[in-house]
């Protein structure tokens, strides 16, 4: 008979997300995937001024900062049928190819990699062995014996003291733990080493946009970063070569360690590539735009069906229809009044609060679709929608990283192993790895655009009188992040945001098709119901968001998950 | 003390959810009324998780300013220091957000550059909706939370120089 398994975040607010699964001989067979609270955020802005709304949707997350804020402002521009000057293209491109190195970094380390790393495990390794390990991956400075001793020596006196702090009430010693010693030694010093460069990105990220968390740079029309080569106080030539130094050292960590680290865990777990994969419909919206309308792109954009990378189609502008008039969010599942699927611009949601239904209403999240089907959203379908498109710097990064897996694995394996929990880490670590070549990129133009003496950061919006609908997208560390704006006499009427992990997290449609969370979870093996190790690494090879941050000080710790085996 | 000790003032929550934004309205009056010396940073921390960890490291003392979670009244104020609390554990949780600041703590701690000294002063929400501005209990306990910091912060010889008017 089928277990009913219940993973269930419990905080004062409502929680955040919960995941139910059934399991029947050891692998799950049906799985939930429900967003505990409503926030209804979009509210706030109704009447106000569109040239704020970047301002007040960057607060919405706190991890996601600028994500909004970028979004927010192409939506405006779009509404209004504006460009930005090239400068102010390439100023924000820079801060979404840093805020999300910064992203891919932490994510991977501090939130997922304890899914694979069993730290306790790293006592047990040879420490010569581990550097041996190591320098098989790459020439990073720090995979020196004395480094791995050290840290072996840190682990061995918190296991000792029984003091685990971050590492308390991990699933060490879990049957589905199975990386040799050394590998989890390795990969415990690149956690540390991990909060240096995060650092580093957040400096860089910081001297470009003023402050951050919550940047201050950007404007509907352009940033208001001033550049003059000539002024100690803004933007000037100083400035920039620092950014550059700290970008250039946040890329040796990424090319050099986080992606190397992906690539062997996926070939040590390689079982795993057969699990995870879901929904493969993918979509990505293209991103860091090279001219000023946004009609050329360096990343990649478009959908793709079923797998198929031959039924790849891409997104080619700002203000490409495809993209703008195919989705829909259903609410069949979800906990508002009605049976819809509604186009953004004509959505109006009534919250009606049900129970956990498994076969009616359960989730707070709505379900996007585009042409009505699921799509997965992230850096794996940027991946794929990009290596499908013959982007030559996707093909390059993922070709040598599948290589590699392959030799390591000891077995061939092809780009249909993405398809899978593993392979989301894998395609992120690729997105990232390509982000920090791009960052250097996009620098470079902006220097050279600086040089050519255009300083022209800012296009001064008009509002007329009347209606204007405008819609903006940015390829975020998640996935495809859309805002949609109704505009009226100058004043937001309407104003709704799609995010990623709306389209990743969602519920079933009015059709019953699962979101990607849910059909990802399918098929995964389960060894102990109690300790739900495989559910979490498939959820977290997503890169949920959907706390919409919440800070609350919990004095003693309550703040823990629920794991309910029934 | 020595001269070079650097203090840290960081202000947390979401703006956007009522009273959780607490901590930040508080950073924002400080920063309004009062000149504080160069070895004092401030910083409006709003949501941000593990971004806070380099504003943490290299601080030798951290005020946290925050909502708690206690069944006590709310608007009242409560204050512990880095011995009172422990953390959850990271792994079984989400989603990044839910990476809280004692997480944190626990991983600067384990990298050797956990601010030596951390105290949190803290109120207890009354109203977490989705909207911007405090309730009124909470909006009262504004004061008396910069009093106690300030009481704080006397104590190690720091007096922040109150501006003259406040720009409204």
């Amino acid at each position: 008979m089928a277990q009913r398994i219940v993973v269930d975040p419990i905080t004062r607010i409502e929680g955040h997300l919960r995941i139910d699964a059934e399991v029947e001989n050891g692998a799950i067979t049906k799985a939930w995937s429900s967003g505990q609270m409503w926030r209804g955020i979009e509210v706030i802005l109704q009447g106000r001024d569109p040239r704020d709304a970047w301002v007040f949707t960057q607060r919405i997350c706190g991890v996601c900062t600028t994500v909004h804020a970028l979004a927010s402002v192409r939506t405006v521009e779009n509404a209004l049928g504006m460009e930005i000057p090239m400068n102010a293209q390439y100023v924000r491109n820079l801060v979404m190819s840093i805020h999300a190195l910064h992203d891919h970094i932490v994510h991977f380390y501090v939130l997922s990699a304890l899914d694979w790393v069993d730290v306790v495990s790293a006592l047990k390794a040879d420490v010569k062995k581990t550097v041996a390990l190591a320098e098989t991956l790459s020439n990073w400075p720090n995979n020196s014996y004395n480094r791995f001793k050290a840290v072996q020596e840190k682990v061995k006196a918190i296991v000792d003291s029984g003091q685990l702090g971050p590492f308390a009430n991990g699933y060490w010693g879990h049957p589905a733990m199975t990386l040799p010693p050394e590998a989890n030694l390795m990969a415990v010093s690149h956690y540390l080493e991990a909060l240096d460069y995060q650092r580093k990105a957040d400096k860089a990220l910081a001297i470009i946009s003023g402050k951050n968390p919550h940047i201050q740079n950007f404007s509907v029309g352009g940033v208001t970063a001033a550049i003059n080569p000539d002024n100690e106080a803004t933007l000037n030539m100083e400035r920039l070569y620092w950014v550059k130094q700290l970008v250039e050292e946040v890329r040796g960590f990424v090319q050099q360690v986080y992606l190397p680290d992906v690539i062997a865990i996926g070939a040590l777990y390689k079982d795993w590539l057969a699990y995870g994969a879901g929904v493969t419909n993918y979509l990505a919206v293209p991103d860091m735009p090279l001219n000023t309308k946004g009609t050329a792109f360096d990343l990649p954009g478009g959908t793709i069906v079923g797998g198929d990378l031959k039924t790849v189609k891409p997104f080619t502008s700002f203000n490409d229809p495809y993209f703008k008039d195919n989705v829909v969010e259903s609410i069949a599942r979800s906990w508002y009044k009605g049976n819809w699927s509604k186009h953004p611009f004509e959505e109006e949601t009534v919250p009606n609060y049900t129970d956990f239904q498994d076969d009616g209403k359960y989730s707070w999240i709505k379900a996007p679709r585009f042409q009505d089907m699921p799509m997965q959203v992230g850096p794996l379908a940027q991946v794929m929608v990009g290596y499908a498109q013959g982007h030559v710097l996707t093909k390059k990064y993922v070709d040598d990283a599948l290589s590699q897996v392959s030799s390591l694995a000891g077995a061939k394996v092809g780009a249909g192993v993405l398809h899978s929990t593993p392979g989301r880490h894998l395609a992120r670590a690729i997105r990232a790895a390509m982000l920090a070549d791009l960052a250097l990129e996009h620098w470079a133009k902006l220097v050279d655009n600086i040089g050519t003496g255009d300083l022209e950061i800012f296009n001064k919006p008009a509002f007329p009188k009347g209606e204007q609908m405008g819609f903006g997208f940015h390829e975020a560390p998640r996935g495809a992040l859309s805002h949609w704006i109704v505009i009226k006499d100058g004043k937001i009427k309407n104003y709704q945001c799609v995010v990623p992990s709306t389209w990743n997290a969602g519920p079933r449609d009015g059709k019953g098709a699962p979101g990607p969370y849910e059909a990802s979870l399918v098929g995964n093996p389960m060894e102990n119901s109690e300790l739900p190790l495989e559910v979490l690494r498939t959820v977290h090879s997503f890169d949920p968001c959907i706390a919409c941050a919440v800070h609350m000080l919990d004095p003693y710790g309550r703040e823990l998950t629920r794991v309910k085996a029934l | 003390m020595k001269q070079t000790e650097k203090i840290g003032i960081l202000g947390v929550g979401n703006l956007l959810l009522g009273d959780e934004g607490f901590g930040v309205h508080v950073i924002l009056r400080l920063q309004q009324e009062y000149r504080f010396p160069p070895s004092v940073e401030l910083l409006d921390g709003g949501t941000a998780g593990i971004m806070l960890a380099p504003f943490m490291e290299d601080k030798d003392i951290l005020f946290v300013l925050d909502v708690v979670n206690l069944d006590a009244k709310p608007g009242s104020i409560h204050q512990f220091s880095n011995d009172d609390v422990c953390s959850g554990n990271i792994q079984t949780r989400m989603s990044p957000h839910q990476v809280g600041l004692l997480e944190i703590l626990d991983l600067c701690r384990l990298r050797g550059q956990a601010p030596a000294r951390v105290e949190m002063i803290t109120v207890v929400p009354e109203d977490l909706s989705t909207k911007i501005g405090l309730s009124p209990r909470l909006a009262d306990a504004v004061d008396g939370v910069i009093a106690v910091l300030l009481g704080k912060l006397e104590k190690i010889s720091v007096f922040p120089e109150p501006l003259a008017a406040r720009i409204e």
